[in-house]
């Protein structure tokens, strides 16, 4: 329960300190414009270093059998445990690196603000402030919410296709051996083409919102796919077109939400994006739903993000919120800025105008 | 889940590199758990967690008072309070002794 419970905290802050913490760099050092290029490589690496760790955790796994390590105590090393005991090593490293590589950055109430650092925090207010003032901004500001939701919706489908996907190709059939591993290196090398064509669609100046639309669309039609097709092959090739959609996904999100999320509230606000994705999770996992079942609602979710990614699109381009250079696919100006939406949040504790990267 | 979001949405206060180290403790933390299998805690070592937290509040209370300068106003020096210093001398002693009674 302990264990869960933080894993449960550690996943939150995985999900958004990163990628807070990655965008408010790129805006310091002055390479806004290589946001979306270094979204693309973090998801390219991801999936190389998803493959190598199944490698070596299914090897570690094997190594030797689970043993006691005192016969009086219920303490045990060995077999299962060896690959989280890797991946404690792993995880060592990771917070020594960022605490010795890695310049601190806080939420950042303005471009001039860039002192911060000396005055010890991002915001003078309280602690809770960020989380309070972060959950009325994402519920006033329109692209805020529908950046909030279509986001939930995909990632909802993600995690629901990731419990799903080997009922759906055995049939539910246990007897069904087929080769996982392989299935599940496929999928990776699926997610590094999308990553990789997404550095091509910014090579050719396409507009992440537009891009987005399509992902959406061609996620959905995949889904629906899977959910319809009785042929295993074909529901394979399908999976296979969602991971490509996957491995664009995250790049194109990470350079949209970048424009979106004002960077003062960024972290509380990527972590608020967080809860009803969680539900989406949750009700598929407590209503036991059939692959099919789960496939059809990935695929109704996904045709409902397409739509709204397609309104936010047109809200984006009215608003002349999309910066002419999509080569960044970071825009110059924050939805987030709009002082008239901004005015009630001031009067809440923060005295600092409010823009993105 | 709220809990994540809330301790995430902190990062921004806080900093996030010093997020970023957390992610890391904890997830470390959560990987450790996993080598206790079938945790069926016995009484003794519930209650020799219990009065670990319990005093581990205290301390957190009374240095988050000498924080607030209260004692600092009424001049007392919490250090040489002879009833905390009996206080934490018996407490280590009971743990020790919890400890070696497991």
């Amino acid at each position: 329960m302990l264990g869960r419970l933080l894993g449960g905290v550690a996943t939150s802050l995985l999900f958004s300190v990163f990628e807070a913490w990655l965008i408010r760099s790129h805006n310091d050092a002055k390479l806004k414009n290589y946001l979306g290029k270094s979204f693309s490589w973090a998801a390219y690496g991801n999936s190389i270093i998803a493959i190598v760790a199944g490698l070596i955790a299914n090897n570690a796994a094997s190594a030797f059998p689970m043993t006691k390590i005192f016969n009086e105590t219920n303490m045990y090393y060995g077999g299962y445990l060896n690959p989280f005991d890797i991946s404690l090593v792993a995880l060592v490293i990771c917070g020594f690196s960022a605490l010795t590589l890695w310049e601190e950055n806080y939420g950042q109430a303005g471009e001039s603000d860039n002192d911060d650092e000396s005055q010890g925090k991002g915001n003078n207010g309280k602690w809770y402030d960020g989380v309070y003032q972060a959950f009325f901004m994402a519920l006033r500001n329109n692209e805020i919410m529908l950046c909030g939701i279509i986001s939930s919706l995909f990632e909802g489908s993600m995690y629901i296709f990731v419990f799903m996907w080997t009922p759906a190709l055995t049939g539910g059939d246990h007897d069904v051996k087929l080769p996982f591993g392989l299935i599940f290196s496929t999928f990776m090398v699926c997610c590094m083409v999308g990553s990789s064509t997404f550095s091509l669609f910014m090579e050719a100046n396409f507009k992440v919102e537009t891009l987005a639309v399509g992902i959406f669309g061609v996620a959905s039609v995949s889904m629906l796919i899977v959910a319809t097709a009785s042929n295993a092959t074909m529901k394979f090739i399908a999976m296979n077109f969602f991971e490509v959609a996957v491995g664009l996904y995250w790049p194109t999100m990470g350079t949209m939400k970048g424009s979106i999320v004002p960077e003062s509230k960024r972290a509380a606000i990527y972590n608020l994006y967080r809860i009803p994705l969680n539900f989406i999770v949750l009700f598929s996992l407590l209503t036991d739903l059939s692959p099919t079942t789960s496939f059809t609602l990935c695929g109704f979710m996904l045709a409902v993000a397409t739509g709204l990614q397609h309104l936010l699109r047109q809200k984006r381009f009215a608003a002349g919120g999309v910066s002419l250079k999509s080569n960044s696919g970071v825009s110059s100006k924050s939805s987030a800025d709009d002082n008239d939406m901004m005015t009630p949040l001031k009067s809440a504790g923060s005295d600092k105008d409010d823009s993105a990267v | 889940m709220i809990f994540g979001s809330f301790v995430g949405g902190m990062a921004d206060w806080g900093g996030r590199r010093t997020f970023v180290v957390l992610y890391a403790i904890l997830y470390a933390l959560s990987c450790m758990t996993k080598r206790k299998y079938q945790t069926v805690l016995k009484w003794k070592e519930w209650a020799c967690i219990l009065k670990a937290t319990f005093v581990l509040l205290f301390f957190i209370w009374i240095y988050s008072l000498k924080r607030n300068s209260m004692l600092s106003k009424m001049k007392l020096e919490i250090n040489r309070l002879p009833i905390l210093w009996h206080f934490d001398a018996g407490s280590i002693v009971g743990w020790c002794g919890d400890i070696l009674a497991l």
